[in-house]
């Protein structure tokens, strides 16, 4: 029965599949029609929104739960887990800076029914413009059930929905897939909320800074300490899958690559070749790992299985230093960083090494290019003078500055492409922190971190 | 010398100079002129991108500025003076009421057979049927309801002064005929002239009481419509052969004026280059008819490509709030269309 139903399932989503696919481009026949000839009789006119870009209102009420049964988590109840969730996708929404949230505090609070039902004359006489409304629900073996509607206040309509199970202890992640829903569904960008940060937490004095591995929520939350802080960690990356994370260790002073099993907590040593070692990186399919080695003289970049051992592939033959390899998102090309022309420039190869090229021709120094998930844009430290976060296309056009500041350095992408993270080194203290911008350059914000931090790094979006 | 010329030398020389004194006087004669080339005159050319054999004035005929009451006045003595004296024509029709009335007009019929010409045309069937049975029949009462009221004022003062006006109007009515019917059907005074005419025998002294001007209307309406009603209904009922481009224009932003508050492009890096184009259609309220449609979106880039879904959204979005439009009923065949209206973020820079 249950097989029949798949196969009827099957079948109908194939035969919509067409269906849904013509009526995407049907416009487009008429679009060139009517374009050719813009006045068919009718009427033409255009407006424009001069004003200045206006944060998007959304009303997050608090989520509503059947019962309010006790649950496995730090936030209580499922009536206190419902206030809770909607708070974190408040805190969410309001650090993108796109939308100007409110609530759950203040709003009123909607019954289960209202959940999906809401009462539309109230909201619009409250002058809310968007609503997310929601539930919670506690299983029987302690898992949840989180539900997530958006609506149009104004117009009266579902924009979406969605529900999600998770273990009560990932309860947060319920609520950043829910802040994702509501951002891809209004900017109609890719969700990022549900993501991981690895970076190095800095403690200690200057001169003596200790620096350790952490990792954190791509809200600052469930921060966890990942080394001891005995040996010096840099430049930490998470593999695809997240399972793994690939970073550089001084132990005993000498530049080691390891790779930190996350299941497990153990690690395991990459490379360790005596000589200095550098930025480690993965392959989009996480199966070779990009370092880069000092060896006579010269820096070049070394391919190496991530699973260890065999020869290490040399990429780049000098001359100069040439470090800091980044794939692009199909794994066929590699961004990197080569000083073979007198200073710091951008160059772009094929994975095999060959077609090297130099793409960044702005003046001053290029540095750390890192290349965007999505492929279109590749993000650098730009030094003329300050050092500031910029993006560039693949091709080397289209400069754009996203940071104007003393020192800001190592961006990284979030998962959608639309957001770089970098950290920021305060003049004369030294004391760094992990900052973030979106591509407008708009929206700049400090992330919260209980110490210092250097050399973020942002994971994925999480299934 | 001369002598040694032989007689047919001499002929012939005298022939010659003859021949060439004739030339040269042919040649004084008739200089013949060099033909002077004369530059064209300058044109003066002016580029116009709407040129029109139509006329694009809202109102071709101008005759809506006359006041009503007067007219209605005049044609009624008018029409009554060639058939009686004027002071005649007053109690005239009152005593023999019905057949008077009835010979000396004979733009009831005018009146009928233009009548159910506009009636497929216009939508109120029910009006217009009645029209030509109560032109019959008000005859009789419409007589007796107006003359009181207005001859005794006006008689006196309007008779020299009516006379001249009501010459020129023969000229006008020819126009103003064609109008009456087409108007008065739609027009909310019909429906009023109509019943108020049936029962008008009864109901008659209330009429001029409550309307001192309505009750001229309704006593003529077939002559006093024009002024009155082509204020009101004339581009319904005589509209301009076209509606010129300052009206599209203010209409166009009439129509962005309601949107702006509602228009507010989507954020995101590049988002400031989309342009988005929508089409949609408007019923005669203002309501919108179906759902806009997407004529094109302009501007999309690999940057802002995942943002262009969301800026046609928004631009949906705006025109659905800012639905019901508060345009001019009049010129609904201008707006009931809008084929390209543009949304488009522009920094104030």
């Amino acid at each position: 029965m249950t097989f029949r139903r798949l196969i009827l399932a099957m079948l109908f989503a194939t035969a919509a599949s067409p269906i849904a696919a013509q009526d995407v481009p049907a416009p487009a026949p008429q679009a060139t029609a009517a374009g050719d000839q813009t006045d068919d009789g009718g009427l033409t006119g255009s407006v424009s929104d001069e004003n200045e870009w206006q944060d998007l209102g959304i009303a997050i009420t608090t989520f509503a739960t059947d019962r309010d049964a006790p649950t496995q988590t730090n936030a209580g109840s499922t009536a206190q887990l419902g206030q809770a969730i909607s708070q974190v996708i408040a805190s969410d929404l309001k650090n993108n800076g796109l939308f100007k949230p409110s609530g759950p505090g203040g709003l009123p609070q909607p019954s289960l029914p209202q959940v999906q039902m809401p009462d539309y004359p109230t909201w619009k006489g409250m002058g809310t413009d968007m609503l997310v409304q929601g539930f919670v629900k506690a299983g029987a073996d302690g898992q949840l059930t989180v539900g997530c509607y958006l609506y149009d206040v104004a117009l009266s309509r579902q924009l979406t929905k969605a529900g999600w199970v998770f273990s009560a202890s990932d309860w947060r992640r319920a609520a950043h897939k829910c802040s994702d829903l509501v951002y891809s569904r209004l900017s109609g960008e890719s969700p990022f909320f549900d993501s991981k940060i690895a970076y190095i937490a800095e403690t200690g004095p200057k001169d003596h800074r200790m620096k350790r591995l952490a990792i954190m929520d791509s809200d600052g939350a469930n921060h966890r300490y990942l080394t001891s802080g005995q040996a010096m960690a840099l430049t930490p990356r998470y593999s695809p899958d997240y399972s793994k994370i690939l970073y550089l260790s001084y132990l005993n002073g000498q530049p080691s690559i390891y790779v930190y099993d996350l299941a497990t907590d153990t690690q395991k040593l990459i490379a360790r070749t005596g000589n200095p070692t550098f930025a480690p990186r993965w392959s989009p399919d996480g199966k070779w790992v990009l370092y880069s080695m000092a060896k006579s003289g010269t820096t070049d970049i070394y391919r190496i299985s991530s699973a260890g051992g065999g020869t290490p592939q040399q990429l780049t033959q000098g001359p100069g230093i040439n470090i800091g390899g980044s794939y692009s998102p199909d794994g066929s090309q590699i961004v990197f960083e080569s000083d073979r022309s007198g200073s710091q420039q951008v160059y772009v190869m094929n994975a095999d090494g060959s077609n090297q090229r130099r793409i960044s021709f702005f003046g001053g120094r290029a540095a750390t290019p890192e290349w965007s998930p999505r492929g279109d844009q590749i993000a650098f430290t730009h030094i003329v003078g300050n050092l500031r976060i910029a993006v560039m296309s693949p091709s080397g056009g289209g400069l754009r500055y996203l940071t104007d500041s003393w020192q800001d350095e190592a961006p990284t992408w979030s998962p959608n492409g639309r957001i770089v993270q970098f950290f920021r080194t305060a003049k004369g203290s030294g004391q760094a922190s992990i900052w973030q911008v979106d591509l407008t350059g708009r929206n700049e914000r400090r992330l919260p971190t209980p110490v210092g931090a250097s050399d973020p790094a942002w994971g994925p979006i999480r299934p | 010398m001369a002598l040694a010329l032989r007689k047919e030398e001499g002929l012939g020389l005298a022939v010659a100079i003859a021949a060439h004194a004739a030339l040269v006087a042919v040649l004084l004669l008739h200089p013949h002129a060099a033909p002077v080339v004369t530059p064209p005159e300058r044109i003066t050319v002016t580029i116009s991108d709407e040129v029109a054999p139509t006329s694009t004035s809202p109102q071709p005929r101008s005759e809506a500025a006359s006041s009503v009451a007067p007219e209605l006045g005049e044609p009624q003595q008018e029409q009554a003076e060639p058939s009686p004296p004027e002071p005649e024509a007053a109690p005239a029709p009152q005593d023999p009421a019905p057949p008077k009335p009835t010979p000396p007009r004979p733009t009831p019929p005018k009146v009928e057979q233009p009548a159910p010409r506009p009636e497929p045309r216009k939508v109120e069937r029910p009006a217009p049927r009645p029209v030509p049975k109560p032109t019959a029949k008000p005859k009789p009462p419409t007589p007796t309801v107006t003359k009181p009221a207005p001859r005794p004022v006006e008689q006196p003062q309007a008779k020299p002064q009516a006379k001249p006006q009501a010459r020129p109007q023969p000229a006008t009515r020819p126009q103003a005929q064609p109008a009456r019917p087409a108007a008065a059907k739609p027009t909310t005074r019909a429906p009023s002239n109509q019943p108020g005419a049936r029962p008008a025998s009864a109901k008659g002294p209330a009429k001029p009481v409550t309307k001192p001007g309505g009750s001229r209307i309704g006593s003529d309406f077939l002559a006093g419509v024009t002024g009155g009603q082509s204020t009101n209904r004339a581009p319904a009922a005589q509209p301009a052969a076209s509606i010129g481009p300052a009206v599209k224009a203010s209409l166009a932003s009439a129509i962005s004026r309601q949107l702006k508050p509602k228009w507010q492009a989507p954020q995101g890096p590049g988002a400031e280059e989309l342009v988005t184009i929508l089409s949609f259609n408007l019923n005669r309220d203002g309501s919108l008819a179906g759902t806009p449609q997407v004529v094109r979106q302009l501007g999309i880039d690999d940057l802002n490509r995942n943002q262009a879904a969301r800026h046609a959204e928004q631009a949906v979005r705006a025109v659905q709030l800012a639905a019901p439009f508060d345009l001019p009923k009049e010129y609904y065949d201008a707006w009931k269309r809008v084929s390209a209206f543009r949304f488009d973020k522009r920094l104030s820079q």
